[in-house]
């Protein structure tokens, strides 16, 4: 059986939110809704750190659907709206069932559905994103227009996976802090991570089984220069790709200029 | 039909205007989406879904008393079960109604039939909520069949046979409609909070005391509607109910009021003692927060007062003293399901900044607020009102056109 999941490195992840901007993006979620959002695990506000100088810590915590096993929004939902899709284990929401009790929304305990109170606001007006419709036995699963008064929620990107991509934050992420495959094939990356380095889930206690695996934070000078060499060569590679590919010659010129600089930095 | 006072005919226009002004709220939110109601992703249920949760256990509680004359052979309620059955159909045809509003998508209702997934709550909910409701019905009509036809109403659907074999059989299929409908509203109010109760999520609501909680509230507040709606019709109406049957349906109030307290201290002892964030977080919203008025409004004058008030049968047994009581416990449980629904919201279980996405932004903090507010709005208010404006309207018809007042009894006296 495949059972897809994801796996977050807490020591690579730079708080940068772009995960969270991606989806956004790619999804065209609404204006004031995010399916993917980038906690602080530190002081009581964003981007803050706890303790005092020198003793002080902070990490960030990226949240989404953790496509549980065991889902009590899957359980809870009177419609089976939200379904556990068998084949590839995912949690999945038929849009055009959803008839926006919002169940789910008490029975999640990680407070990643959100519900669209008005008629969906776009910036820009005609949206972002995959435009296409992914259905499942005809009901649609994933399409950019999510009407009033339904929820929704990560498809983890139904419509990128099923097609043989990776998940658009997973692509995305500047830090390579997410990774996204097979938690049931041991070889795959994910499975090795996962056991290589301990992950662990969210709210583990509460049974939900989720799929969503954290690489807990080791903290330290190794690591920061990890990350920011990992960093700089993802930087790298896309400015080189740009300036080999790209057909517009000011982006080109744009491009070189910047990697110079990235360079010479490094 | 007999000529009514000119303050019944203000109180059916009153009722008429209080459910106009919900139906043109409705209308608004159903065009401007549940925007215009103060719930949002941290805080998903509100006002709505606690009148739900009441209306539900006030339903309950009714029948319970109503069936518990012929299943316990409580000869004192027989007079007042067919009051106390109309109230349990009014209610919880109501509390089935005030899930509408709540729904995003409303017109798709008849998804809850078509796709019913076996293992939501909701689901269970919904057809004991059908079952109840059809049997509240049936029962009615078997308690009025005879009533009905002697004064030749068609509602008899052609069963006019009033020969005492005919009236003796009715009173045993009441009988054995009593057996069926005490259970079923046992299990109305248990499955109600179970809803709740199962949601390992909530800490606050996660607890296998919520349904005994929800039986004891629903049977106090149940009571306390029959006694109001009983003492109203009595001083509207010449006839009156026997004084021994107030006296009992008083002193079932006194009884079970100190087990609802009971019940709710005992989770707050577990709750504190455990000291854990999840469990006390909840308890400090009550205890210190937003939701003290609401606590010791409960506590005090929902239900410590009309405790003390219905203990002594002098007191008891008068209708200003016993009416207040009944309005003070009534209005107490209401409290009590408003310390339920929003508190489990506020604190979610991930709580780190820039916390669950509200949809909007709170100034000055970070970019989205980590806890959860709500305040309903007059929306909401406003659609909460007619919702209770229903039952009253449903109440006071059947007063008006059923015989669900008059009794053998009283028609002998
Ligand atoms: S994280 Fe929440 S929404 Fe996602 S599967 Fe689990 S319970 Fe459902
Ligand atoms: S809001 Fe929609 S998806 Fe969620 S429980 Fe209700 S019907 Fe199911
Ligand atoms: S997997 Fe796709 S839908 Fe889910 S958080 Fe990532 S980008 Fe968003």
């Amino acid at each position: 059986m495949v059972r897809y999941g994801l796996v977050i490195d807490l020591d690579r992840c730079i708080g940068c939110q772009t995960c969270a901007i991606a989806c956004k993006l790619e999804n065209n979620v609404s204006l004031g809704n995010w399916w993917n959002r980038v906690l602080t695990v530190g002081g009581s506000m964003i981007d803050t750190s706890s303790g005092s100088y020198p003793n002080t810590s902070i990490f960030y915590l990226p949240i989404t659907c953790q496509h549980c096993d065991n889902a009590p929004c899957v359980k809870a939902c009177p419609v089976s709206g939200t379904y556990r899709r068998e084949e590839d284990g995912t949690v999945q929401l038929r849009i055009e069932r959803c008839v926006g009790c919002r169940y789910c929304m008490a029975a999640c305990p990680y407070g990643v559905r959100v519900f669209n109170w008005a008629e969906p606001k776009h910036l820009p007006e005609h949206g972002t994103g995959y435009q296409g419709v992914v259905k499942d036995e005809g009901w649609i699963i994933y399409s950019p227009e999510r009407p009033k008064g339904v929820v929704e929620k990560c498809t983890l990107c139904i419509h990128r996976i099923t097609d043989g991509q990776e998940p658009f934050c997973v692509a995305m992420c500047p830090a390579r802090a997410r990774f996204f495959g097979d938690l049931d094939d041991p070889n795959s990356k994910v499975s090795k991570l996962v056991k290589e380095r301990s992950g662990v889930r969210l709210l583990e206690e509460l049974g939900t089984q989720p799929k969503t695996y954290y690489l807990p934070p080791k903290r330290g000078k190794q690591s920061f220069t990890n990350l920011y060499e990992a960093f700089v060569k993802h930087v790298e590679s896309t400015l080189t790709s740009i300036i080999s590919t790209s057909s517009d010659i000011s982006l080109k010129a744009i491009a070189s200029a910047t990697l110079k600089r990235v360079l010479q930095r490094g | 039909m007999a000529k009514h006072s000119p303050l019944f005919y203000g109180w059916l226009i009153f009722l008429l205007l209080l459910i106009g002004g919900g139906l043109g709220a409705w209308i608004i939110q159903l065009q401007n989406g549940l925007i215009v109601t103060g719930m949002r992703n941290v805080v998903s249920w509100g006002i709505y879904i606690t009148l739900f949760a009441f209306f539900v256990g006030i339903s309950a509680g009714g029948l319970i008393v109503s069936s518990s004359a012929h299943v316990f052979g409580v000869e004192e309620f027989k007079p007042i079960a067919k009051v106390a059955t109309t109230l349990a159909a009014a209610c919880v045809a109501v509390a089935a109604l005030s899930i509408i509003p709540d729904l995003g998508r409303p017109e798709r209702i008849a998804y809850l039939i078509l796709y019913g997934n076996p293992l939501s709550p909701l689901i269970w909910d919904f057809t004991v909520i059908v079952v109840y409701l059809v049997l509240c019905i049936v029962d009615l009509w078997f308690m009025m069949r005879a009533e009905l036809a002697r004064k030749g109403s068609r509602l008899t659907f052609g069963f006019n046979d009033v020969s005492p074999k005919a009236v003796a059989k009715d009173e045993r299929i009441v009988k054995v409609i009593s057996f069926i409908a005490l259970p079923t509203a046992v299990m109305l109010h248990t499955v109600t909070a179970w809803i709740f109760g199962t949601q390992i999520s909530r800490s606050w609501w996660y607890s296998a005391l919520i349904a005994p909680i929800f039986l004891a509230s629903a049977m106090i507040s149940g009571l306390s509607l029959v006694i109001l709606t009983v003492l109203i019709m009595q001083w509207r109406s010449r006839i009156r109910v026997e004084v021994k049957t107030i006296n009992t349906l008083g002193k079932l109030l006194a009884v079970i009021i100190p087990i609802d307290l009971f019940l709710i201290g005992n989770e707050f002892v577990i709750r504190l003692w455990s000291a854990a964030p999840s469990e006390t977080l909840p308890l400090t919203l009550i205890f210190t927060g937003p939701f003290l008025p609401f606590f010791v409004y409960e506590w005090i004058p929902g239900a410590i007062l009309p405790f003390i008030l219905l203990l002594h049968p002098r007191l008891r047994m008068n209708p200003k003293i016993l009416g207040l009581a009944a309005l003070l416990v009534l209005t107490g449980v209401l409290s009590y399901r408003v310390e339920l629904v929003v508190p489990g919201y506020i604190y979610p279980p991930i709580l780190l900044p820039p916390g669950i996405a509200k949809g909007e932004y709170s100034v000055g903090l970070s970019s989205f607020g980590v806890y959860g507010v709500y305040f309903p709005t007059w929306i909401e208010l406003t659609i909460g009102a007619a919702l209770f404006g229903i039952i009253a309207l449903i109440t006071t018809i059947a007063y008006w056109i059923f015989p669900i007042w008059r009794t053998e009894k009283n028609i002998n006296q």
